[in-house]
């Protein structure tokens, strides 16, 4: 579904992602770890072309997407994305949130539109708030609704940048939950999260990221419960 | 005895007529136009415009200007014309005897009628800079808003070129770019048009072009720092949702802007009320060359300067509040 080969990325000479290589097969959902700065969100943002690679390529089924002739924007309608911080447009309603890409990027009728991003807000449990205004609800609400209007698009692949690690504990969970019934569903997902609990119990697959390698990869109970790596026993030791 | 009765009688007389005509040569002007003959004296009173009343020495007289005063007795006098809506106006003036004199007074008309007779003047004047600073701006909203994102896209050449304008624009007296338009660009476009002559510009063309040139400089400016108030991840939201850098503008960042826009908006609007008066340099007649006008006409420039200044005033005014009502409105909005 997803595979990157030799990834690299330099900001100026800082030398930020020095070789990625991975595979994400369709349905499978990946964790990735790692200590702050070790180039997790910008390997993020290089899969849906938010930043461009300095070297290597990237593969979303058989199309490769770092090719210059690709159209950017068609790549990005296939890939979801959810931020730290949900950027949920302020100035319009929820409901308009999740239904204004739809409209304009895929050119799908009003009612159309609006009738799915009322589904999608049933799929969140959050049917009530469609009137809201973002800044109306909580961390929590705000990032189901982000979840919700990636998943508006119908993407094949859903990215997630460390999706609640700027909420509230008791928040948590409901986020968790929605990605959780996502996975369930069948949905290809890359998380960044340092929620140990969900990736031992919805990821198929965790990496562990450290200065811009893959230092070690496994499923969930080899990296928690047996690291080999150094780096990844101190940095586990450090979070868990 | 007799002799001596006869020459007191005669000296008490000769001292009472004495003292008589001391008397009345010294009582402010009373018989004077009765007492005629010789050694009486011909005074006319003239006055820009006609009509005042003349008062000598405090009294009014009951004549009308123009008149002339037949047989005044020598001595000086204190005239004076009064009239409605016109200042008093007072001279001194000595008559000999057998004089033929004339005396003229051009009296001020009143502050309060001159500006009254001066508003419709003024008024027009500030219609033409109501009209000339709502065309520059709307004018400069327009390239103000390419040229700010023009500014904060990718490419380099048209940042280079954007910002090359706006520092131009921003960095040179407004007085120079008019002078630039209206006085340099006839000579090229001369030669670019192969004419042995400069192509004179019409004032109002030169100065709507000044000004919104100047003005679109400036609206860049408040464009672009606009949108990069605008948190970064509302661009990288709409474009990880497939919208292209033109959409995510037009849908997400610009409605967002807007809020931190309009103020300083209202702002340049006021700055350009008060800028597009150096125009009137090129002899366009909006408020300021109207107030030049009408002092080469009337030598009232204190009367005409200050009205021109309240007129301002009155312009500007509704739109200062505007602007901080607005600022008010908005930044509770954003704690909302
Ligand atoms: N646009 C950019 N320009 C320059 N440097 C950048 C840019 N984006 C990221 N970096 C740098 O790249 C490095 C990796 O950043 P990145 O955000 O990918 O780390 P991360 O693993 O997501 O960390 P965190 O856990 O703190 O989110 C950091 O040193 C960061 O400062
Ligand atoms: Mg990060």
């Amino acid at each position: 579904m997803i595979r990157l080969e030799n990834i690299h990325k330099r900001f100026g000479h800082l030398h930020v992602l020095r070789g990625i290589s991975a595979m994400v097969s369709q349905g499978e959902v990946v964790c990735v770890i790692g200590p702050s700065g070790s180039g997790k969100s910008t390997l993020l943002r290089c899969i849906n072309l938010l930043e461009r690679p300095s070297a290597g390529r990237i593969f979303i089924g058989e199309r490769e997407i770092t090719d210059h002739a690709v159209n950017v924007n068609e790549v990005r309608r296939e890939i979801g994305m959810v931020f730290q911080h949900f950027h949920l447009f302020p100035h319009r309603k929820v409901i308009d949130n999740i239904a204004m890409a739809p409209i304009h990027v895929r050119r799908m009728s009003k009612e159309k539109a609006y009738a799915k991003a009322m589904a999608l807000l049933e799929r969140v449990g959050l049917t009530s708030k469609a009137n809201a205004y973002p800044d109306q609800l909580s961390g929590g609400q705000q990032q189901r609704v982000a979840i919700a209007r990636a998943l508006a698009m119908e993407p094949k692949v859903m990215l997630f940048d460390e999706p609640t690690s700027a909420l509230d504990p008791e928040m948590i969970q409901e986020v968790l939950d929605v990605m959780k019934n996502l996975a369930t569903e069948g949905m290809t997902m890359i998380v960044v999260t340092h929620e140990m609990g969900f990736a031992r119990e919805v990821g198929d697959r965790v990496i562990f990221m450290d200065d811009g390698v893959i230092v070690e990869e496994g499923s969930p109970e080899e990296i928690f419960s047996n690291p080999k790596n150094e780096r990844t026993k101190s940095f586990l030791s450090k979070i868990l | 005895m007799n002799h001596m009765m006869r020459i007191c009688s005669i000296l008490l007389r000769v001292v009472a007529v004495l003292s008589l005509v001391l008397f009345l040569s010294l009582l402010p002007g009373s018989s004077m136009s009765n007492a005629a003959g010789a050694g009486s004296a011909r005074l006319s009173v003239t006055s820009t415009p006609e009509g005042a009343e003349v008062w000598i020495n405090g009294e009014n007289t009951g004549f009308i200007t123009p008149h002339t005063f037949d047989g005044m007795r020598p001595g000086t006098y204190k005239v004076e014309v009064r009239m409605r809506d016109y200042r008093p106006e007072a001279r001194s003036i000595s008559l000999d005897p057998g004089d033929d004199r004339s005396i003229s007074f051009y009296p001020a008309i009143r502050s309060h009628i001159f500006i009254l007779g001066i508003i419709p003047a003024l008024l027009t004047g500030a219609l033409m800079t109501l009209l000339l600073t709502v065309i520059a701006v709307g004018d400069g909203i327009i390239i103000g808003t390419l040229v700010g994102i023009g500014r904060v896209v990718h490419n380099r050449i048209s940042r280079a070129i954007c910002g090359a304008y706006v520092d131009f624009f921003r960095g040179t007296p407004l007085l120079v770019q008019i002078f630039m338009i209206h006085f340099g660009l006839p000579p090229i476009l001369g030669r670019l048009l192969n004419r042995p002559e400069p192509v004179p510009l019409d004032p109002f063309f030169s100065a709507i072009l000044a000004l919104s040139i100047n003005s679109g400089a400036y609206v860049a400016e408040i464009v672009r720092a606009g949108i990069q108030s605008i948190d970064r991840g509302q661009m990288e939201a709409a474009r990880s949702l497939g919208m292209t850098y033109g959409q995510a503008m037009r849908l997400v960042i610009l409605p967002q802007a807007m809020k931190r826009i309009i103020p300083p908006l209202g702002n340049e609007f006021i700055a350009m009320l008060k800028d597009s008066s150096l125009v009137s340099i090129i002899g366009m007649e909006e408020l300021v060359r109207k107030g030049q006008i009408i002092v080469t006409r009337s030598y009232r420039p204190e009367d005409t300067w200050f009205t021109v200044g309240v007129v301002f005033l009155f312009m500007t005014l509704p739109f200062t509040r505007l602007v901080a009502y607005l600022e008010r409105r908005l930044r509770t909005g954003d704690q909302a």
